[in-house]
């Protein structure tokens, strides 16, 4: 069975009683090479993961373990070969690399992915305000993207996953490339959105502050193991 | 109120000591200096190369320019405030009549430099007739400066709007030899003809002046009715917009801008056409060549001069060659962030339609471009038939361009689209080579749409019925795969 992600509502979020996301059973498998050589390389073989409201979740594996994989399913960025996705609707996804217009300003990103998330004038003015303060890259609001460096182009990756204030929040190695202040605000931000009763499932090849998480599964030969 | 206002929004002017100074300087530079110069350089291109009435329009031209360009700043710049001010309680009526007052005081004053440096370079006194068609000029341009400064909002996009709609106005108008159809439509045409007393023969029972007066109160009328719009409390730009029109305009918004930042895209479509079109022409002999053409049903072959059949084969080329190339680009360009994007509400047909905006407006503009360089040297029987059949190659090269990026990825999209558009505009449509299309020609996108443009180009009665359907028949064929196409980029779940 196809895994197309189907929303579930998630209303009066509150900690810990509420299932935002529910993955079971998800398959996928790459196939290489011509139609009569066509070798399958199986990424992910019936993985199980659930998460809850207010809990803040590690995905660990190798190199090539699929969890980027994964987290494109649980997006709806990619289809499994089997398995089902549920999912809320209000979720906010922070790709690996940052996928980011190159001749498009950081002020024109927010506002356009602003637009797209439906958010007013003011709540998108409010919204833009704090995440330039809270990952500390006001200054380069009028700087396109082809000028950025490579930490600041990740803040604003983030930036757009959070700016809508989801339910929900994958991100994929959000902070890759951020030096040791934005670290910390970032585990601040993070914090802040898991007690108001925000989800995030973070994904990372390591993890190093482990006491941050509620809860941590390895991505193991194709399956999520909890720790 | 109103008269307070006025004087309040001319102080403010004032306060910036040079606008009032470039407000006479440059008409009196621009008239004593360029009218000699314009005179020869209207002389070059057939039109009224006599130095007297070169000098009296460029008093109008000068009086034109300032005041368009002085109305878009006088609007743009104020825009927020004076709905902010309309909305406390002013009133848009007053705003809008104050700001109106003050931007015609303004254009009153280029109006009276120019008049009093045409004077001083003449050294005779005006005519009536001269000093009021000044003033036509002035107030035309005063209602293009403001519908521009109401409407866009972009300065550096408005202004540059306003300037190239006065060059437009100024070097294809009849002073330069601009008589076609087309030149008829500029603003400026029949003042034109006001100011240099050389009757348009073509204004029908108003005469040249009352046409003038005519689209005086139309320019006028417009940029009320625009800033009346922009500035009343409540009006669709302070509503908050239901979402969809939101996402849709904020996201046509950045396409449009990523598109501006896009500077090889616009020295390719503004420049290639220029480069492309008039070199080919300049070195194409004016000797005679036979091409088959549809003429009251029947077709036959007709002896035409080589240059006239190669610029007008040129226009499709270019055409189909820079809308090809900007279809690729700006789906490949952005096809990442658009999957990024479709994970949000934004829906990928959505998606696509702002994409196809952008890269028809790019189209649109090489075409404009390259029929404005074609008609310097060339003349179509009818021009509605050989404008409407060039934008259908525009349209269908785009889409091919939409379909090129996706199936063969960037760089072979552009080397199937350096090939594509010369096989087959260029040589298998191309009467240049053969006098009909060879058989495989006729199977190629471009064939229907090409014998459509020639006989546009050549006829002057339309007998293309059935390769108009085949072009159709492409369009609509490449725009359905374009969209399954775009549609799999946007969502890229299939892998």
């Amino acid at each position: 069975m196809m895994a197309t992600p189907e929303s579930v509502n998630a209303p009066n979020l509150g900690v810990g009683d509420q299932i935002v996301l529910e993955a079971a059973g998800i398959w996928k498998e790459y196939r290489r090479g011509l139609p009569t050589r066509r070798r399958s390389f199986p990424v992910l073989k019936g993985v199980d993961l659930s998460l809850t409201s207010g809990e803040i979740v590690g995905l660990v594996g190798e190199n090539g373990a699929g969890k980027s994989t994964l987290m494109k399913i649980l997006v709806g960025a990619l289809q499994a070969d089997a398995g089902t996705v549920q999912r809320t609707d209000r979720f906010g996804y922070c790709p690996q690399v940052p996928v980011l217009y190159e001749r498009l300003r950081c002020d024109e990103h927010l506002e356009l992915f602003g637009a797209a998330y439906g958010m007013s004038r003011s709540e998108l003015s409010s919204s833009t305000e704090k995440l330039y303060e809270d990952l500390d890259f006001a200054r380069f609001a009028q700087t396109r993207v082809e000028e950025l460096s490579g930490g600041t182009r990740s803040k604003l990756n983030l930036a757009i996953a959070m700016m809508h204030d989801p339910a929900l929040l994958c991100l994929d190695e959000p902070y890759a490339g951020f030096d040791w202040d934005t670290y910390q605000r970032f585990w601040d931000l993070t914090s802040r959105r898991r007690n108001a009763g925000a989800s995030l499932l973070i994904i990372s090849h390591f993890i190093a502050d482990e006491e941050r998480f509620d809860r941590i599964y390895d991505l193991v030969d194709g399956r999520a193991v909890q720790r | 109120m109103i008269l307070k206002l006025s004087t309040r929004w001319l102080a403010e002017f004032g306060r910036r000591p040079l606008n009032l100074i470039l407000l006479i300087v440059v008409p009196l530079v621009f008239v004593t200096l360029s009218a000699g110069v314009l005179a020869d350089f209207a002389d070059i291109l057939g039109g009224l190369g006599e130095v007297g009435n070169i000098e009296a329009a460029t008093a109008g031209w000068a009086a034109a320019v300032l005041a368009g360009v002085s109305g878009f700043f006088h609007v743009s710049t104020s825009r927020n405030a004076d709905r902010r001010l309309a909305e406390a309680g002013v009133g848009a009526i007053a705003v809008v009549a104050s700001r109106l007052i003050s931007t015609l005081a303004l254009a009153a004053v280029s109006t009276l430099g120019a008049l009093i440096a045409l004077g001083v370079r003449t050294n005779s006194g005006l005519s009536w007739r001269v000093v009021g068609a000044t003033i036509l000029f002035s107030l035309i341009y005063v209602g293009i400066g403001v519908a521009v400064g109401a409407l866009i909002e972009s300065e550096m996009n408005g202004s540059l709007l306003v300037v190239f709609i006065w060059i437009f106005d100024v070097f294809f108008g009849p002073a330069m030899g601009g008589v076609g159809r087309l030149s008829q439509f500029f603003p400026l045409y029949y003042p034109t003809s006001v100011i240099t007393s050389i009757d348009s023969g073509t204004a029908g029972l108003l005469g040249d002046l009352g046409l003038s007066g005519l689209i005086v109160v139309l320019a006028l009328g417009v940029a009320v009715l625009a800033l009346a719009m922009t500035t009343r409390s409540g009006s669709f730009a302070t509503k908050e917009p239901p979402p969809f029109r939101r996402r849709i305009y904020a996201a046509q918004k950045a396409a449009f801008r990523q598109l501006q930042r896009m500077p090889i895209m616009w020295i390719l479509v503004v420049g290639l056409p220029a480069a492309f079109i008039s070199e080919s022409i300049a070195v194409t002999p004016n000797s005679p060549t036979p091409v088959e053409l549809a003429e009251a049903g029947a077709r036959t072959l007709q002896i035409l001069p080589m240059d006239e059949v190669h610029g007008a084969i040129m226009v499709p080329i270019t055409v189909g060659f820079l809308a090809s190339l900007a279809g690729l680009f700006v789906i490949v360009d952005s096809a990442e962030v658009d999957q990024r994007l479709s994970l949000t509400p934004f829906r990928p047909l959505e998606i696509l339609w702002v994409r196809f905006v952008v890269i028809m407006s790019a189209s649109l503009l090489a075409t404009a471009i390259s029929l404005l360089v074609t008609s310097l040297s060339f003349r179509p029987a009818s021009w509605p038939i050989f404008v409407g059949a060039n934008l259908l190659v525009a349209l269908t090269y785009a889409t091919i361009g939409v379909i090129a990026g996706p199936v063969f990825g960037r760089l072979g999209g552009i080397y199937v689209l350096l090939i594509l558009p010369f096989v087959d505009i260029g040589l298998a449509q191309n009467p240049m080579f053969d006098a009909a299309p060879p058989t495989w020609g006729r199977f190629l996108p471009g064939h229907g749409a090409v014998r459509v443009m020639m006989d546009g180009a050549f006829t002057q009665s339309f007998d293309e019925g059935l390769p108009l359907f085949l072009a159709l028949v492409w369009l609509v064929c490449l725009g359905v795969i374009s969209t399954i196409v775009f549609r799999r980029v946007a969502l890229a779940r299939v892998s």
